[in-house]
């Protein structure tokens, strides 16, 4: 997938100017303590965004230029989220031990003895290193395994 | 008091504490986001029945071991096990991605060593000193600091596009600003998320830009992360390359000593601003971010300066240069010892035999090097797509586990996002984190100061340091300007 850099960094400096007049507003509503420096910094971003898009549209410095991006990674996004979503519902041990295996087919191996030995490894060295070894609570699933 | 130190230290249940509190640390240190202070947290408990020398030495070790292992996985993964390490991987990974990542390893520990042993020797002799200079830094001497550092990073770092820089800088400063004024103590952007109260976590966050960023750059890639599947140098190459930059190490340990013995700043920032600073001041800055060596040793020489000089306000005052110096602090004071002027006499011998410790660990830390980087750069050839998920899950167990949150999770995949994209528009990621570390120390200064002063802006000149670094900030920004004037009447001409 192919965007031209022009648009994705104004959409990114837009991006940047809509939590820098965010945070502007909110601040207003603070005392003059809690509101002087985020204020300071709210602007200066706001002034530094404006310039760059200046910049990039009178400019031609970024004219021929193309951002390129691979759809893996935009799928990825949504790997990462039911990752954390799987961790949240169904524990640490058990999200990982669909995640890894998934992700690994994904990537495109495809020798399943092989994935599923580095997982379970990957699950031993976890269980014995942080759960019995430090005691370090993992987050659980919602039904507290 | 010192020979009896080192006798004790020399004792073989001394030596053994080192040696598996050295190993511990590495191995933990590699691990995304555990790093130095959780291990020495989960460690305290089991140190209850050790002697006080013993306990500390095992800290200590951890403490050290954790800081030069962090740069493991910035060299090998580009994913800094722990934020003393962020800079590391900068010069590091594409070390690495050429096939020379023995060499940077080998790079790494003997800067490391180099840094930690010079921070021994300080420790050693010039405690008192550094303690009573750091000090004389009030609220708006820290200030200024903070505002040195913010400016030389907008002058080197940014050359290349000082507008990116600043935006990256700026919104880091925003992000800092969420949760807990550090004055008043009202409650800031939080939008109603009782998880956003304490602000954004530093861990999280370095997870998220650099080790879930870097995954998302696995993802695209595929293949292996070295380019080359036959190492282009040793180990021993890397330890002659640290000892020709002479001035990058001698620097670095500096900034690193000086930054350790003044209290908040932390190690997190010093291997920023080292590198920076190398970057400045070296002949090649062009290579920098390109697989430098000197890229590799700044960092590595200030984290370790860093770790024994942050233990001189923690011994001398009670007041703690790290997360990691207070838990050593808390060991003290488990075992009966109070920070102050009776550890260097009543319980002068303790002290000593830790020191010592700290310098076993440090000597350990190339043994245990030497030992096993044969097997540790083969990572690097091993296929991105065994790495991809283990990785994701290491960095999920890393964020969470500091303060059993899940939130910690989630903030650090949502850095990584935006990492991703700032990567991809080549904004620089140390330019949002610096603001991220120092944002609150800032904040706290500038309010504090003008708070002494009733609102007069003269204090920020009031001092003989601010005025020195009021001055340098000034020069470093005028220097720069100086040669775009240059530049620009040539062009005239």
């Amino acid at each position: 997938m192919e965007i031209r850099m022009k648009y994705a960094e104004s959409v990114f400096l837009l991006f940047c100017g809509a939590v820098s007049i965010l945070f502007l507003v909110l601040s207003s509503a603070y005392n003059e303590i809690a509101k002087a420096v985020p204020r300071i910094c709210s602007v200066f971003v706001l002034c530094c965004a404006a310039f760059r898009l200046l910049q990039i549209w009178r400019g031609d410095s970024l004219k021929s230029k193309v951002l390129k991006v691979q759809k893996r990674a935009l799928v990825f996004v949504f790997l990462l989220v039911g990752y954390t979503v799987g961790v949240y519902l169904a524990g640490l041990m058990l999200a990982s031990a669909l995640f890894i295996p998934l992700c690994m087919y994904w990537m495109g191996h495809r020798k399943l003895w092989l994935v599923f030995l580095i997982t379970s490894g990957y699950l031993l060295f976890v269980y014995f290193v942080f759960i019995v070894g430090f005691r370090m609570p993992l987050p659980d699933s919602l039904i507290g395994f | 008091m010192i020979w009896e130190g080192f006798l004790s230290a020399m004792a073989p249940v001394n030596i053994l504490y080192a040696f598996l509190g050295t190993a511990l640390g590495i191995v933990m240190g590699a691990i995304p986001g555990i790093g130095s202070s959780m291990t020495m947290a989960l460690l305290l408990p089991f140190t209850f029945w050790m002697s006080p020398a013993g306990a500390l030495i095992l800290l200590g070790a951890v403490y050290c071991g954790a800081t030069y292992g962090g740069s493991i996985s910035a060299i090998l993964l580009n994913t800094p096990g722990t934020p003393a390490s962020a800079a590391t991987s900068f010069d590091g990974y594409p070390m690495a991605q050429q096939g020379k990542g023995m060499a940077a390893i080998g790079i790494a520990a003997m800067a490391s060593f180099v840094g930690g042993a010079a921070g021994l020797v300080l420790l050693f002799t010039v405690s008192p000193l550094l303690a009573e200079i750091s000090l004389k830094f009030g609220p708006a001497e820290l200030f200024l600091l903070t505002l040195f550092t913010f400016t030389i990073i907008s002058v080197t770092v940014l050359k290349e596009s000082v507008m990116k820089g600043l935006i990256a800088l700026g919104l880091g400063l925003i992000f800092s600003g969420i949760g807990y004024d550090p004055i008043s103590g009202a409650l800031r952007f939080t939008f109603g998320l009782s998880y956003l109260e304490d602000g954004i976590q530093l861990v999280p966050a370095i997870i998220g830009l650099f080790a879930i960023s870097e995954v998302f750059a696995f993802v695209e890639m595929g293949g292996t992360i070295s380019n080359s599947l036959e190492a282009k140098g040793g180990l021993s190459d890397g330890f002659r390359a640290t000892f020709r930059y002479p001035a990058t190490l001698i620097r670095s340990t500096v900034i690193g000593s000086v930054i350790g013995a003044l209290p908040g700043i932390g190690v997190s920032a010093a291997n920023l601003i080292a590198y920076v600073a190398a970057k400045a001041r070296s002949k090649h800055p062009e290579l920098f971010g390109k697989g430098s060596p000197e890229g590799v040793i700044a960092p590595e020489a200030s984290n370790n300066a860093v770790t024994c000089t942050s233990l001189i306000p923690t011994l001398t005052m009670g007041i703690p240069g790290s997360s990691s110096a207070a838990l050593l602090m808390g060991a003290l004071m488990i075992h009966g010892l109070i920070p102050g002027a009776s550890l260097f006499t009543t319980y002068g011998e303790v002290t000593y035999t830790f020191f010592f410790g700290l310098a076993l660990s440090n000597i350990f830390m190339l043994l245990l090097t030497v030992l096993t980087v044969r097997f540790l750069v083969k990572i690097t050839v091993i296929d991105v797509g065994f790495l991809i998920p283990i990785i994701v899950s290491l960095c999920f167990i890393g964020s969470y586990a500091m303060r059993n949150n899940t939130g910690d999770a989630v903030v650090a995949m949502a850095f990584g996002v935006l990492a991703y994209v700032m990567r991809k528009l080549k904004y620089p990621l140390i330019c949002l984190l610096l603001p991220i570390i120092l944002g609150a120390m800032m904040e706290r200064g500038y309010h504090q100061s003008l708070m002494i002063s009733g609102g007069s802006f003269s204090i920020f000149w009031a001092s003989p340091i601010s005025k020195t670094i009021l001055a340098i900030t000034l020069l470093s920004l005028l220097y720069p300007l100086a040669g775009f004037f240059r530049k620009m009447s040539g062009n005239r001409r």
